[in-house]
C-alpha cells in the first residue's frame, strides 16, 4: 500500500505540471485512495462516504473556479520539485526511523511542505492557491487516517474560506485582466 | 447565577451582530457613529460585568469561560471602544466623506471581524480556533476588496496565504501528536511540538512577517487599520497560550527568545533607520516582549503576558490614529507617545518591562541583558529623534488630554483594578481540554 501511496504522489505532481484543473482532481482523488485504503485503522463507513463526497465536490469546485488558467512552468522547476519531494520523503523517514508510520508521516508531510513552498515562492496567484490545495488535502488526509470526528470537520470546514478565497482571487484577476486590454 | 452568567456570554457573542443591524437601520452620520459607540460600551461593560461576577465558569463542550477567556474579552472590546473613540476625537469629519451605504458596509465588516475574533477567543480546540483565524483572514481579504479606497488586496492576500498555510502545519503537527500520545511515547512528539509552536510563534507577526503586516496597516483605511493592529495578534496570541497547555517542554525552546529579540532589534533598528518615524514599528515590539514573556518559564509569565496584552490594546490603535491625523500636535502627540512607549520610569509600559528584565534576570542572564542593552539604545533614539517637540505641548487641546487619559488608564487604573484579578487568573484558568 504504501509503494502504491508513493507511486501516486509522484505522478499527480507529474500531472499536476501540465494543468491546474487535472492536478486539483488527481490531488483530490489521490486523498480519496488514501481513505479507502486506510479506513479500517479508525474511521467509520458514514464518516468515509461523507469525507469522499465532499473532496470530489470541493475538487470540482477549485477546478471550476480555475477553469481556463493555466500556469507556465520549466522543465527546471519540474525537475526541482521532483527532487525536493524525494529528498524530503526520504529524510522524513530517516529522521523518524523509530516509528511504524514514519513513512505516512513522511509522504503527507512532504505533499504539505511542497504546497507551502508552492506558496510561498511562487509569484502567481494560481500557483499560490495550489500550494494550499496541496497542503489542505494532505491535512484532510491524515486527520481522517488518525484523527477523530471533530478534527475531521473542522478540517473539511477549512476548505470553505479556502473556496471563497479562490473566488475573490478569480474575480480579481479577471477585473484586472478586462482593466489591462480595454 | 449561572442562568445570568449565561445571559451575559451568549449576549456578549451576540451584540457585535445585534449592533450591525442597529447601526444599518440608523438613517444618518451621526445617529450611525452613536450606535456604534453605544454598542461598543455596552460590549466593555458586559465583558466586565462578567469578571465581577467572578467564578464560578460555565463549562460548554466547544467554548471556553475561564478567566483568561474573559480577559481577552476585556480586551477586544476595550480596543475597540478606545478606537471608536479616537475616531470620533482624531478624525471627526472622516465618515462624512463616505456614502451612507458605503459607511454601513464598514461597519458591517467591523461588526463581524468583531464577532469573530471573539469567537476565536472563546473556541475550546485548537482545530476550532484556527478554523475562525482563517476566517477572520477571509474576512480581512473581503473587506480590503469592497469596502476599501485604497488597494490593500495584496497585502490581505499575502497574510491570508501565509497563514493558512502556518496553520495546516500546526494542525498537521497536532493530529500527529493526539494520534502519537494516544498510542507510543516517542521523542519525536517534542519535535512537532515545536514545530507547531514556531509556526504559531510567525503568524502573531514575529520577524518576517513584520514587513508584511506594516505594509497592511500602512494601505488600509484609519479605523480597520486601528483596528488590525490587535484583532489579529490577539486570537493568534490566545492560541499561542493554548497550544503552550499542550507542549510544556516547548517554554524552553531558545529559538524563540532568540526570534523575539530579533524582532524588538529589528523594530528599533527600523525606527533609527527611517527618516519619518512611524509608530506602527512599536506594535511588532509589544508582540515580541508578550511572546517573551509567555515564554518565561516561571508561573507569572501569563501576568506579564496581560500586562503587555493590555499595552498593546491601549497604544496600538493610538499609534495608528496619530500616525493618520494630520494635526499640527501631531508631532508633539507622537512624543508623548514614544516617551510612554521606551519604557522609561516611570510612565508607559515601563513596569511590565521592568518585571520582564527581572524575572529574565532570575532565569538566565542572557535575554535580561540584551532587552534591558534595547530599550536603552531605543529611549536614546527616541530621544535625539524627538526632543523638541513634546517640550511645547499645548495642555488644553482635546487630542492630548485624550492622549493623556490613556496614559492614566494604562499606568495608574488598569494595573489598581486588575492586578490581583490577573495575578489569580492563571490558578483558575483550565488547561485546554484535549484536542477533540
Amino acid at each position: 500500500m504504501l509503494s502504491f501511496f508513493l507511486g501516486l504522489l509522484l505522478l499527480i505532481t507529474i500531472s499536476g505540471f501540465l494543468n491546474t484543473t487535472l492536478h486539483a482532481v488527481s490531488h483530490t482523488v489521490l486523498t480519496m485512495l488514501c481513505i479507502i485504503f486506510g479506513k479500517t485503522d479508525v474511521l467509520s463507513n458514514e464518516i468515509t462516504v461523507i469525507l469522499l463526497c465532499s473532496l470530489a465536490l470541493f475538487g470540482s469546485c477549485f477546478g471550476l473556479l480555475l477553469r481556463g488558467y493555466r500556469i507556465e512552468r520549466s522543465f527546471k522547476e519540474f525537475v526541482g520539485v521532483l527532487i525536493f519531494t524525494v529528498i524530503s520523503i526520504m529524510l522524513t523517514a530517516q529522521f523518524f526511523s523509530s516509528s511504524l508510520s514514519s513513512f505516512e508521516y513522511a509522504v503527507s508531510s512532504s505533499i504539505i511542505w511542497i504546497g507551502f513552498v508552492y506558496n510561498m515562492l511562487s509569484r502567481s496567484y494560481i500557483a499560490q492557491l495550489l500550494g494550499i490545495f496541496f497542503s489542505l488535502n494532505a491535512l484532510c488526509l491524515i486527520s481522517s487516517l488518525w484523527g477523530n470526528t471533530t478534527n475531521i470537520a473542522v478540517t473539511l470546514f477549512l476548505y470553505i474560506p479556502f473556496l471563497c478565497a479562490t473566488l475573490i482571487l478569480s474575480i480579481k484577476t479577471e477585473r484586472f485582466m478586462r482593466n489591462k486590454h480595454g | 447565577m449561572d442562568d445570568f452568567l449565561k445571559a451575559l456570554y451568549w449576549g456578549y457573542m451576540l451584540c457585535p451582530l445585534v449592533g450591525g443591524i442597529g447601526v444599518s437601520s440608523c438613517k444618518h452620520y451621526n445617529s450611525k457613529m452613536n450606535c456604534h459607540l453605544m454598542i461598543c460600551c455596552v460590549m466593555f461593560f458586559a465583558a466586565l460585568l462578567s469578571i465581577i461576577c467572578g467564578f464560578p465558569t460555565l463549562h460548554f463542550d466547544l467554548w471556553n469561560d475561564d478567566g483568561l477567556t474573559r480577559f481577552f474579552k476585556v480586551l477586544i472590546s476595550l480596543g475597540t471602544l478606545l478606537a471608536s473613540w479616537m475616531q470620533k476625537i482624531f478624525f471627526p469629519k472622516f465618515y462624512l466623506k463616505e456614502s451612507l451605504a458605503q459607511l454601513s458596509k464598514n461597519f458591517l465588516l467591523i461588526y463581524s471581524l468583531l464577532t469573530l475574533s471573539v469567537l476565536c477567543v472563546s473556541a475550546k480546540t485548537p482545530f476550532l480556533i484556527s478554523v475562525f483565524i482563517v476566517l477572520l483572514m477571509l474576512f480581512l481579504m473581503i473587506g480590503s476588496l469592497y469596502c476599501s479606497d485604497r488597494d490593500c488586496f495584496n497585502s490581505t492576500w499575502n497574510i491570508f496565504r501565509i497563514i493558512i498555510c502556518i496553520l495546516i502545519v500546526i494542525l498537521f503537527n497536532l493530529v500527529f501528536y493526539q494520534h502519537f500520545t494516544q498510542k507510543v511515547a516517542l521523542s519525536t512528539i517534542s519535535e512537532s511540538g515545536r514545530i507547531s509552536i514556531l509556526g504559531i510563534t510567525f503568524a502573531i507577526g514575529m520577524f518576517p512577517l513584520p514587513l508584511i503586516y506594516e505594509e497592511l496597516i500602512e494601505k488600509s483605511p484609519t479605523f480597520l487599520a486601528a483596528l488590525y493592529t490587535f484583532i489579529i495578534p490577539i486570537p493568534v496570541l490566545m492560541l499561542y497560550i493554548r497550544l503552550l497547555n499542550l507542549y510544556p517542554f516547548a517554554r524552553y525552546s531558545d529559538f524563540i527568545v532568540l526570534l523575539c529579540l530579533v524582532t524588538i532589534a529589528y523594530s528599533i533598528v527600523g525606527e533609527y533607520v527611517s527618516h519619518r518615524i512611524t509608530p506602527i514599528k512599536s506594535v511588532s515590539m509589544l508582540v515580541g516582549c508578550v511572546v517573551l514573556s509567555i515564554m518565561l518559564p516561571m508561573h507569572s509569565n501569563v501576568y506579564l503576558a496581560c500586562l503587555f496584552l493590555m499595552s498593546l490594546v491601549i497604544y496600538a490603535p493610538l499609534c495608528v490614529m496619530i500616525d493618520r491625523s494630520s494635526d499640527d500636535n501631531q508631532n508633539d502627540l507622537v512624543g508623548w507617545l514614544y516617551l510612554a512607549l521606551s519604557g522609561f520610569p516611570p510612565i508607559g509600559i515601563f513596569w511590565p518591562c521592568f518585571l520582564l528584565i527581572f524575572n529574565w534576570s532570575n532565569q538566565t542572564f542572557f535575554p535580561a541583558c540584551i532587552l534591558f542593552l534595547m530599550l536603552i539604545i531605543r529611549g536614546n533614539v527616541f530621544f535625539y529623534k524627538l526632543r523638541s517637540s513634546f517640550l511645547s505641548l499645548d495642555l488644553k487641546s482635546k487630542e492630548v488630554r485624550f492622549v493623556w487619559y490613556c496614559l492614566v488608564i494604562q499606568i495608574i487604573i488598569l494595573p489598581l483594578c486588575f492586578s490581583d484579578w490577573i495575578w489569580n487568573l492563571f490558578k483558575f484558568s483550565l488547561p485546554i481540554q484535549g484536542l477533540g
